[in-house]
């Protein structure tokens, strides 16, 4: 057991001080990052502790959406995503080698933990993008890269590339889902939430039950979006998911993660989403940005030093979250639970685009 | 839901007889016109007996006040009685309507922002003696079907006149298949709906376009004081969710110093009306994301407790955060037509603040520039044309014998 993954308390010097150099490196080489910090009034730079973290300006991602802050050349970057945003703003992430492989030593790190590395071969259904040269979307990449954390025998993919355009194929998924039940290796499903109760929704008005196979597992990422109305808890869609498709629930994994914030959250048997040592979440009164106990709900910067090709140090998305400072599930970081977007309406983000061409 | 012959249908119903509509069209159209005066009757007592404790349910479900619900009823009775109606039809169609059929079936295609919208399409439809095939907005919509209802119950005649579907606007075979029973199809929504149906709309089929429009006001340096408190109602009371809903202010004036004294004068009015609303959390942190992205802009900002005001230096016409949160820009009047001519067929409302002595001037400037609409504060009160044009007109054809 990685015991030192969530250490915060161990790790925070170390943090601090490499957050407070992440700051100076960024604002050294990226104008626009400068005049933001000083338009913000951050003059004493120096990070020792939490309150010197809440100090540091956070950046909404409207702000990235409306600026390209880059700190390297973007040129050099080895990997770009966009967030599907169809509201005709993209965020734009431009991530350079080095950054990269450290993303990648932390995703490995955490899954690990998780026990989601293994040298087992499993066969992959994913609820999302086939990817195909030119979609950046982070989800398509991020489908990806999670089918390569065991080797793979199959991939299917339930919305396909074909003649240029992506189509839903429920269909085929479901008919991959029955064939890869009678093969002896486990299977792996990712994908949104939404998708993953359609998907048994399907299974369920056909009469069909399956038993994937031993260690068989579900790994979802991202919200509802607009399909709040079909909203089910995490505990119920687990439940739902071991009657349908005989995936016991803490074989169903929950993650959290933002292009602009490379960060991978991983929720605990609890479904909270724990805090590793590579980054910090703080939450703000959602009214007037200031610190709030945990419990409270409000907006979140999510701080890392991590990403050496753009200044995102901290940024503040359109998440409405809560932190708690125990939980039950052992892990001693502290934790957090989404609650919902900065909004009146659903934001069309990239579960709301592909629920679009489910819909179609 | 689906609403057929004033019964509520499921969705495999409702399509087994979209399949085969033309006889019961044609059914409907071989019979005597649509009489205006019952439909104009069973408006009046609709909106006569409207009370709020009858929908009280419905409005809580929408989030919507007691305060707000009565007013809105208020409108209705305003807006749909006996006299209002009459003296609509004589404005729009004439005294003398008997060279004046229908167009015969209209696909409306409702947009979600505005709660009774689709009902108010349909009710111009029924009024121009139209058969009336409603798409419901994606958005979850409790008040339509209520209403209609009702409507029906007043007046069953009525009922065959009125189709509603339920479907997704992704569903595009299922809106195609409507469209070829339409004679003039309306679209109430965005650019991006407009311009699919531009594509879609076959050339014998008539596309009424009610698009998306933007309002603003226009304030001169002079302006009264007691002017401010009914624009800071229209913006609190709209949310900035409608097309006449006030996005920000143009002040006449070339230097922002103006605008910001501006921007002083209007914040305690704004906060006044802002502090009775209640939020929920998740618009509350949008207006405090959408202020802070202002603020890391380099933008100067005036907070006020549900509310937020922010100067900004260009003078594009933006739309604004809505929830009470407005930019304020300075524009000097000769500045107007140069920068509002652009926004061609965009303009709706200006509330046009400014001396009396001034006001016709400044209006026939604005009209130029492409506006429809010149009120006082209150911004939202009701027009004579819906976006410069009589709707009903539209609706209706001009036959010879």
């Amino acid at each position: 057991m990685d015991r030192n993954l969530y250490n915060l308390p161990k790790n925070d010097p170390s943090f601090f001080a490499r957050t407070e150099k992440a700051v100076a490196y960024h604002a050294a080489r990226c104008e626009a990052y400068e005049q933001l910090l000083e338009r913000a009034g951050y003059t004493d730079r120096t990070i020792r502790s939490y309150d010197d973290l809440y100090r540091l300006p956070s950046i909404p991602t409207l702000f990235l959406k409306n600026h390209q802050m880059y700190s390297t050349n973007p040129r050099m970057a080895v990997f770009k995503a966009t967030t599907s945003g169809t509201s005709g703003k993209k965020s734009v992430a431009a991530l350079d080698l080095g950054t990269c492989l450290s993303a990648l030593k932390m995703v490995a790190r955490v899954m690990s933990y998780y026990g989601v590395i293994s040298p087992v071969p499993v066969n992959y259904v994913v609820l999302g993008y086939q990817p195909n040269k030119s979609n950046e979307l982070g989800v398509a990449k991020t489908a990806f890269g999670a089918t390569l954390l065991a080797p793979a025998l199959r991939r299917k993919y339930a919305i396909k590339f074909e003649d240029g355009i992506y189509t839903p194929d429920i269909d085929g998924t479901a008919d991959a889902l029955f064939r890869f039940s009678r093969q002896p290796f486990p299977v792996r499903i990712f994908g949104f939430p939404a998708y993953l109760k359609f998907l048994l929704d399907e299974l369920h008005a056909r009469g069909i039950r399956l038993t994937l196979p031993k260690n068989s597992g579900i790994y979802l990422a991202g919200g509802w979006k607009q399909f709040a109305g079909e909203q089910m808890s995490k505990p119920e869609l687990f439940e739902y998911a071991r009657d349908i498709l005989g995936v016991p629930p803490q074989r169903c994994y929950d993650f959290y993660g933002a292009v602009e914030h490379p960060i991978l959250y991983a929720s605990c048997k609890c479904n909270r989403f724990h805090v590793p040592i590579y980054s910090r979440v703080l939450v703000r009164d959602a009214a007037t940005l200031e610190p709030v106990p945990y419990g409270t709900p409000g907006l979140a910067s999510l701080i890392s030093p991590l990403v050496k090709s753009m200044p995102l140090v901290s940024v503040m998305t359109d998440d409405l979250l809560v932190m708690h400072e125990h939980c039950d599930c052992g892990i001693p970081s502290p934790c957090f639970e989404i609650l919902g977007r900065a909004s009146a309406n659903d934001l069309k983000t990239c579960a709301a685009s592909a629920a679009e061409l489910l819909s179609k | 839901m689906n609403l057929i012959n004033g019964k509520i249908v499921d969705d495999t119903a409702a399509w087994q007889i979209e399949s085969d509509l033309y006889p019961r069209i044609c059914e409907t159209l071989s019979k005597p016109k649509l009489d205006v005066n019952t439909v104009i009757s069973a408006c009046d007592e609709f909106v006569s007996g409207l009370t709020f404790d009858q929908y009280a349910a419905l409005f809580e479900q929408l989030g919507i006040t007691r305060e707000a619900a009565e007013a809105y009823i208020l409108r209705g009775k305003n807006e749909f009685g006996k006299e209002a109606l009459c003296e609509r039809l004589s404005r729009e169609l004439g005294e003398n309507r008997e060279n004046i059929h229908p167009l015969g079936v209209l696909l409306h295609i409702a947009a979600g922002n505005a709660d009774g919208l689709p009902v108010f399409s349909v009710l111009e439809g029924l009024l121009t003696g139209n058969i009336n095939l409603l798409k419901l907005p994606s958005a979850v919509d409790v008040v339509t079907i209520p209403l209609l209802l009702r409507l029906f119950e007043i007046a069953p005649c009525l009922a065959e006149y009125v189709y509603v579907f339920d479907f997704s606007s992704k569903e595009i075979t299922k809106t195609e298949s409507l469209i070829q029973y339409a004679d003039g199809v309306i679209v109430w929504g965005g650019d991006a709906a407009v311009s699919a149906f531009r594509r879609t709309v076959p050339p014998n089929v008539k596309l009424i376009e009610w698009g998306h429009k933007v309002s603003f006001a226009y304030v001169s340096k002079a302006v009264q004081e007691e002017e401010l408190p009914l624009l800071a109602e229209h913006i609190a009371k709209t949310d900035g969710l409608l097309c006449s809903s006030c996005q920000g202010v143009y002040v006449d004036t070339e230097d922002l110093a103006s605008a910001a004294d501006f921007c002083e004068r209007f914040l305690p009015y704004l906060s006044k009306c802002a502090a009775e609303k209640s939020y929920g959390v998740g618009i509350t942190a949008h207006r405090t994301l959408y202020l802070e992205n202002e603020r890391l802009e380099g933008n100067r900002i005036w907070r006020g407790e549900n509310c937020g005001i922010t100067l900004r230096p260009d003078t594009a016409l933006d739309s604004g955060a809505g929830f009470c949160c407005i930019w304020v820009k300075a524009l000097p009047k000769e500045q107007i037509l140069p920068v509002l001519k652009p926004y061609r067929n965009r303009l709706q409302t200006v509330g046009l603040l400014c001396p009396p002595e001034r006001r016709e001037e400044l209006a026939e400037l604005l009209f130029t520039a492409g506006a429809t609409s010149v009120t006082h504060g209150d911004m939202s009160q009701s027009t004579l044309a819906h976006d410069g044009e009589y709707s009903l007109r539209r609706y209706v054809r001009i036959c010879t014998m």
